[in-house]
């Protein structure tokens, strides 16, 4: 229990360090939201310097920190320029979007990973063994951009998928069901370059974890009494692999809501990548910050979350700890 | 050399609080002196304190009490450029001779390199100087060029004592220099160090587990157990009387190591 | 030894496409920039290598391309009029990046055909030619942001387990506040705020530094590692003996310690800088026109007609993957002998 305290409290300092560097360097960098509005002759400039005080940026740096912070326990997280409204229920939309996209694929990526892990590490060498290597060599090396661009291309053609958005333009009156389906429909090609992205590294992961099992002490010491082959693995290597893994799982759930920021904005699904690009583009200040908090938040719950479990799951770790 | 009343304890503190009580006491109160041209061999089991001792010596680590004098003058509470002149005729050389030496240097870089510390800079000199020190210790110049991982355990024990001499001391520590190495070297070994000690008038401290090895080529032994000095005196003396005193120690072992020294001189 | 022998080959295969990049000059026949407006999306010219009369020639022959009437974007060859290709002609000054100015290329076509090896873009400009100028971008990209990343983690890695205490404790708690950032979007937040419109060369440096500067903290935790073990080591203690300053033992006998890792940690980042900036300039954040970067180029996939229609506009995206894939494999191949090294 103490080990919990001592790491969640760990973890909120992170936390209020990630959000005192990210409004650092968002903040005093040059440039923000009202330059383009000074640009336009048809504004005045007394009505640009009457937002800029309403919105309280001419204050000083550790004020607007503060006041922020303050926001942030309302519930508010500052407030969006561009959209005129709080930025919180923005971020909450968005992320949630965002969650769908990667949580499927997340699961996706590790229910094909898994197997095709423990297989490849089971029976090694072979001509499948060798393509199978080759091919994943190849897709590893394939960037995200190219693999979301593929599949655009692939939707343009073929027209087996819809292009962007999440909803289809008639579903206002619709059924929930049909309202699914939609979303479905429309995820799909997000949802595939995401897995096809990760589960090249995602089954080395598995693999290299599962050869390490194999070749523990424990389970060479029962290979040799001659057990089954598939027990072996099941039973005796997988439980030694698992504690990699188990913090890798954790970490992965850290970066659900980071590692599709490309694919979003490339494929045109409305999650929090978008969001913060186009925030980027027009300097609206809080919305970045807010993005990028929130990103941290999930990666800092991930660290947490993986070495939680790996306490739970891991017996060597918990003597180590309580010795 | 003097050394009055050293104490030395290793805290197990963090750096943002201390804990002195709850430490370990490698030193506690030793005293010992150590006369010029002299062997004074350092005994005692692992963890008794000896390597402890040493580092104190040559400044690595800082006592916590207690003074050491050497040639009248203390070097203890100086600051690091007083110190590191004060101490520049005491030379340590280490047991295994593998890592004492850096890896990716050449012999000749590595008996240059306390010439280039010290600020020698001509090329030649150092050069020449280093040289000297190889034929001194009987090794073959062309070996100038080679990596300590090309080099026997032999060779590599002479280039770090060539290391050592390079700088011309006047007191040698030598921490295990022989343990690790085949007998016949160890023979080698020993009678190398006899005869640079004749040569030069150097003034050896000698620390080991080996009480045979010691009682061999040491004027005055010295027993350390437990961080204290238990005894002291002529190595005659002293092996009787510590199998008496100090029952728990495995002397038995310690005594029945047989060594070279026997073999090449014959006694 | 076959993991050596593995090393050096993919060594070679780095170093060859690295120094295609490099002499981008010498092998494109156009410069990255020289506009051809009457041939937009022109697909790769064909090499003929049957003259006009049906014989076979070494040398092949490039015809001229005319554009298809009331149809835009569609060509037809000319095959009356062909054009041989020369081999070391002298065609548009150049410099070769750090040395000297040349006009020598290694092919061109001397008349009015062009020969276009991947086709051209919807200015005309020659993908070819813009494919290994922009390689130099963001190759050299990659390259720099990484030693900068290395630099830093190195310099603090070594200070931070040397000096251990407070250094220590500052340095590590600030590289995890740094690893607990997701690495794109800080990556993203830092460049867009600052300013938007920056000349190519600016945005070159910016992009480095930024991209840099965000990757320091992996590094420096695997030197600091290493310093912390190494430190104890009895060469560096003995260098202490003889009096060796503190910068001194860092320099001498700590960073060698840490060489092999700095090496399989720089071919783990390079791709993976590459990468950030080819995906920075995809995204308009990073180096702009009229410098060709393969990220800028792949922008213009962004829209659906040029996506579907023009398949040499992937090129960029397809040389990535040998690049990637080449420091994927010594990766790999360093660890496995990194791993046997310690066994």
């Amino acid at each position: 229990m103490r080990y919990f305290g001592h790491r969640v409290l760990q973890s909120i300092f992170l936390l209020i360090g990630v959000s005192l560097l990210s409004f650092a360097f968002v903040d005093l960098a040059p440039g923000n939201f009202f330059d383009e509005m000074r640009l336009n002759p048809q504004i005045s400039r007394e009505t640009v310097a009457n937002l800029q005080r309403q919105y309280g940026m001419e204050r000083a740096f550790p004020i607007r920190y503060v006041r922020w912070l303050k926001s942030v326990a309302r519930g508010e997280f500052g407030f969006s320029f561009a959209y005129n409204a709080p930025v919180a229920p923005l971020l909450w939309s968005r992320a949630r979007n965002t969650l769908l996209l990667t949580g499927s694929a997340s699961l996706l990526a590790w229910l094909f990973a898994l197997p095709l892990g423990i297989l490849n590490a089971a029976k090694s060498r072979g001509w499948i063994d060798c393509a199978g290597g080759l091919v994943t060599s190849v897709l590893l090396a394939t960037p995200d951009l190219l693999l979301a661009l593929g599949l655009l291309w692939l939707a343009l053609r073929t027209h087996w998928l819809p292009v962007g958005g999440i909803l289809l333009p008639e579903s206002a009156g619709r059924s929930e069901w049909q309202r699914l389906k939609g979303i479905g429909v429309h995820s799909a090609g997000p949802v595939l370059a995401l897995v096809i992205g990760s589960l090249p590294t995602l089954t080395r992961h598995i693999r290299t974890a599962m050869i390490e099992g194999l070749d523990s002490p424990c389970a060479r010491a029962v290979r040799a009494h001659g057990i089954p082959r598939w027990r072996i693995v099941l039973r005796h290597a997988l439980p030694v692999a698992a504690s990699p893994l188990i913090s890798l799982f954790g970490l992965s759930l850290g970066s659900l809501l980071s590692a599709s920021l490309l694919t979003e904005v490339v494929m045109s699904w409305p999650g929090l990548g978008p969001l913060l690009f186009e925030a980027i583009l027009a300097r609206d200040l809080y919305v970045v910050i807010g993005a990028v908090m929130f990103a941290s938040l999930f990666l800092i719950g991930g660290m947490l979350l993986g070495d939680v479990l790996l306490f739970v799951a891991d017996p060597r770790i918990r003597t180590e700890r309580l010795a | 050399m003097e050394i009055q009343g050293l104490c030395k304890t290793y805290s197990q503190a963090r750096w943002w609080w201390r804990q002195s009580q709850f430490g370990v006491r490698a030193l506690q109160d030793v005293d010992l002196v150590l006369k010029t041209g002299t062997t004074l061999a350092l005994v005692g089991e692992s963890g008794s304190g000896k390597t402890t001792l040493a580092m104190c010596l040559v400044g690595l680590e800082q006592p916590d009490a207690g003074d050491i004098r050497f040639e009248g003058k203390s070097v203890v509470g100086l600051g690091r450029r007083k110190r590191m002149a004060a101490l520049q005729n005491i030379q340590l050389i280490f047991q295994d001779s593998a890592g004492a030496l850096n890896p990716f240097m050449s012999a000749a870089e590595i008996i240059e390199e306390p010439l280039r510390i010290r600020g020698h800079e001509h090329k030649k000199e150092r050069a020449e100087r280093s040289v000297e020190a190889m034929e001194q210790v009987g090794l073959s110049l062309r070996w100038k060029d080679r990596r300590p991982s090309e080099l026997s355990g032999g060779q590599r024990q002479r280039l770090a004592i060539a290391r050592g001499l390079v700088l011309k001391p006047r007191l040698l520590i030598l921490d295990e220099a022989v343990s690790g190495l085949d007998l016949s070297i160890q023979g080698q070994i020993m009678n190398l160090l006899l005869d640079l000690q004749a040569a030069q008038g150097l003034s050896y401290l000698y620390i080991s587990h080996n009480l045979d090895v010691v009682s061999r080529i040491s004027d005055e032994v010295a027993i350390i157990h437990e961080g204290r000095i238990v005894e002291h005196g002529r190595p005659s003396e002293v092996l009787a009387s510590a199998q008496h005193t100090y029952p728990q120690v495995p002397w038995p072992a310690i005594l029945t190591q047989k060594s070279a020294c026997r073999a090449h001189s014959g006694a | 030894m076959r993991g050596n022998r593995r090393i050096v080959i993919l060594l070679l295969c780095v170093g060859t496409l690295h120094l295609a990049v490099f002499f981008a000059g010498f092998l494109s026949p156009y410069d990255f920039a020289q506009q051809d407006r009457e041939l937009p999306f022109a697909p790769p010219t064909s090499l003929h290598f049957r003259d006009m009369h049906g014989t076979l020639r070494w040398r092949p022959s490039v015809c001229l391309l005319v554009e298809r009437p009331a149809m835009f974007g569609t060509y037809d060859e000319d095959l009356q009029k062909c054009f041989a290709l020369r081999f070391l002609v002298l065609g548009p000054e150049y410099k070769l990046p750090g040395l000297f100015k040349s006009r020598l290329h290694l092919f061109g076509v001397s008349g009015p055909a062009k020969v276009f090896l991947m086709g051209t873009d919807a200015y005309g400009r020659d993908i070819f030619s813009r494919l290994l100028y922009g390689g130099q971008i963001s190759l050299l990209s990659g390259l720099l942001a990484t030693a900068l990343s290395l630099g830093i983690g190195a310099s603090l890695g070594t200070i931070a387990g040397y000096y251990g205490g407070w250094v220590d404790a500052v340095v590590m708690r600030s590289g995890e506040l740094f690893l607990a950032l997701p690495w794109l979007y800080l990556l993203f937040a830092l460049r867009a705020f600052l300013p938007l419109h920056i000349n190519p060369a600016q945005a070159f440096l910016l992009l480095i530094g930024v991209i840099g500067a965000v990757g320091w903290a992996r590094p420096s935790r695997l030197v600091r590692g290493i310093v912390l073990s190494g430190k104890e080591r009895h060469y560096v203690l003995a260098a202490r003996v003889f009096g060796g300053s503190d910068i001194y033992l860092m320099r001498r006998h700590l960073l060698p310690q840490t060489y092999s890792v700095l090496l399989t940690q720089a071919t783990i980042l390079i791709p993976q800088y590459i990468l950030a900036e080819v995906t920075l300039s995809f995204l308009g954040l990073g180096v702009g026109e009229p410098a060709p970067s393969w990220g800028n180029m792949l922008a213009a996939l962004q829209q659906y007609h040029v996506l579907v229609s023009y398949w040499w506009m992937w090129a960029p995206g397809v040389a990535l993957i040998p690049i990637v894939l080449s420091y994927l494999l010594l990766a790999s191949a360093l660890q496995e002998k990194g791993a046997l090294h310690r066994m």
